[in-house]
């Protein structure tokens, strides 16, 4: 089986899965409007913009601060769930030996045929942002921003894929899957500076978040909310920290998923 | 069957399932927490400094409220699919126990996640801002918010059992139900204008979020009251009146679902 067998049947299984779960699709185009709604209208209902301003020490623009917030939590929760939860949907489906049987490695499988799930799913995400960015900041500034931020999820992605397939990794081991899933997602959020800035957070906190891709998928998506636009020194920081944490989430993927699998068959772990 | 022994065995049910299921109840609780606590933060960003410690105190009631209508939605209404989908509503008819006698059980684990919830809340929030989160000045007014909040959430939790029983409910849309009841919980009634103040009170939750925050204040609202009594008394009636037309439904139709094998 060739990759691109691969990636066209995760090409086939979106189109299906929208086509066959038009609620979940619902769900997906008013969840990111829904999420932004809630903190933008709570933020200026107890407090204002100038407020905001002071507290992150920026001057940038609230809404579109949020905006990229919100599109990379939702890319990150997407991607630790479809990647590294994806073992706990494959095991309760019983698909799980299969796919371990299959003529790829199961790292492989996972990542290669999520990503254009990925890619679908963040555009349209981001996309049906762009009204609401070109009336704040008319159409030609609206494509700029937009832009940084659809960079910033790409690039963001990969070293999120290999942070997930370690995950993926672990969980094949671990019986309570979902349990660790579900409070890892808004720590890792937490940690990541994903509403609240890092600078703001305690030492201790800022010091887990340095290890974490999202830090600074953030960091890169909401360069698109300051007023005025950073230096290239700053795109070519984000970048190249982006860059190496892939070569080094990537690369440890590669060798814990193989081990872990190995030993899961090892001990007929699979069912 | 006797009631006793009926309401014996599904108190039993729950209770087994409520300390099998331990870590996932915790999971939940957990996660609810820290997921309401980052967008607490994100709200905070637009608050001046001094207004904060009066911030974070709403919010945590805000979570309070909300846990309870989080535990009606999902550990009531959405959890009737699960018992379609292992085939336990038919083998709890034809023994005579009708599925809304199972889910009146299902108070057990509503109650438990609350108070777990409630609990990690004051944890996180009260060390993280510093702010005691049980400073009340009227405690009856606020026991009487929470006590109607509690049964309104039930009697929802209930109507989207029958609804569940009768059309399968997809859970994205409640996500999104419960997400827009977020945003109601937030507002507070004072930043409505008083001439539709009446008309807001009659959205479920408000009223008695309306009465929690009046504890808090030591103020009072006779209409929030008022209104909050009226708008239970509905959705009990609508609770009532589904179940009836429900359970005629399946005892003529059956139970639709695919099961787990």
């Amino acid at each position: 089986m060739r990759l691109v067998t691969l990636l066209k049947s995760g090409v086939v299984l979106d189109l299906y899965y929208f086509k066959n779960n038009r609620a979940s699709f619902f769900g997906m185009l008013v969840y990111p409007y829904l999420m932004l709604g809630l903190i933008l209208g709570a933020g200026f209902l107890f407090g204002s913009a100038e407020a905001f301003r002071r507290n992150v020490g920026l001057n940038v623009d609230p809404v579109l601060y949020f905006i990229a917030s919100t599109v990379v939590a939702m890319a990150s929760v997407s991607v630790m769930w479809e990647v590294g939860g994806n073992v706990m949907f494959l095991r309760w489906l019983g698909a799980l030996p299969y796919v371990l049987l299959a003529p790829h490695r199961m790292s492989v499988v996972l990542v290669v045929s999520y990503i254009p799930r990925y890619v679908l799913f963040q555009l349209i995400q981001i996309l049906e942002f762009l009204p609401l960015i070109m009336v704040l900041h008319g159409p030609i500034e609206a494509l700029y921003r937009t832009a940084v931020i659809i960079v910033a999820t790409m690039i963001g992605m990969l070293p999120l894929l290999g942070f997930s397939a370690i995950f993926a990794a672990v969980m094949l081991h671990l019986e309570e899957e979902s349990n660790v899933l579900n409070w890892l997602n808004p720590l890792i959020l937490l940690f990541s500076g994903a509403f609240y800035p890092v600078y703001l957070l305690p030492a201790w906190a800022r010091a887990v978040s340095t290890m974490l891709p999202t830090t600074y998928t953030l960091e890169l998506a909401r360069i698109a909310s300051l007023v005025s636009m950073p230096s290239m020194g700053a795109y070519v920081a984000l970048f190249s920290i982006l860059l190496g944490l892939t070569v080094l989430y990537n690369s440890l993927s590669l060798v814990l998923v193989g081990k872990s699998e190995e030993a899961v068959l090892r001990r007929g772990g699979i069912s | 069957m006797k009631w006793a022994t009926k309401a014996k065995a599904i108190v039993w049910l729950h209770v087994v399932r409520l300390w099998r299921y331990k870590l996932s109840f915790l999971s939940i609780a957990v996660s609810s927490v820290l997921w309401l606590f980052l967008f607490i933060l994100g709200v905070l960003l637009f608050v001046p400094p001094e207004g904060q410690r009066e911030a974070s105190l709403q919010a945590f009631w805000v979570v309070f409220a909300w846990s309870f209508v989080s535990s009606g939605t999902w550990l009531m209404g959405a959890w009737v699919r699960f018992l379609i989908s292992v085939g336990l509503v038919e083998e709890h008819m034809l023994r005579g126990v009708t599925p809304y006698e199972v889910m009146y059980g299902r108070v057990i684990p509503f109650l438990f996640d609350v108070f777990l919830t409630t609990a990690i809340a004051v944890l996180v929030i009260g060390t993280t801002f510093s702010v005691n989160v049980f400073e009340v000045k009227d405690t009856w007014i606020l026991l009487l918010g929470v006590v109607l909040m509690f049964l309104q959430s039930l009697s929802y939790g209930l109507v989207i059992t029958s609804l569940s029983m009768r059309t399968g409910v997809p859970g994205q849309l409640l996500d999104v139900v419960n997400m827009l009841t977020i945003g109601l919980l937030i507002l507070p009634a004072e930043r409505i204008p008083a001439s539709v103040r009446p008309l807001f009170y009659l959205i479920p939750y408000t009223a008695p979020m309306q009465l929690i925050r009046c504890g808090l204040s030591g103020s009072r609202d006779y209409f929030a009251l008022a209104e909050g009594l009226a708008v239970l008394a509905v959705l009990l009636t609508a609770a009532a009146s589904a179940a009836r037309s429900t359970l005629r439904y399946l005892r003529r139709e059956g139970v639709k679902a695919v099961g787990f094998m």
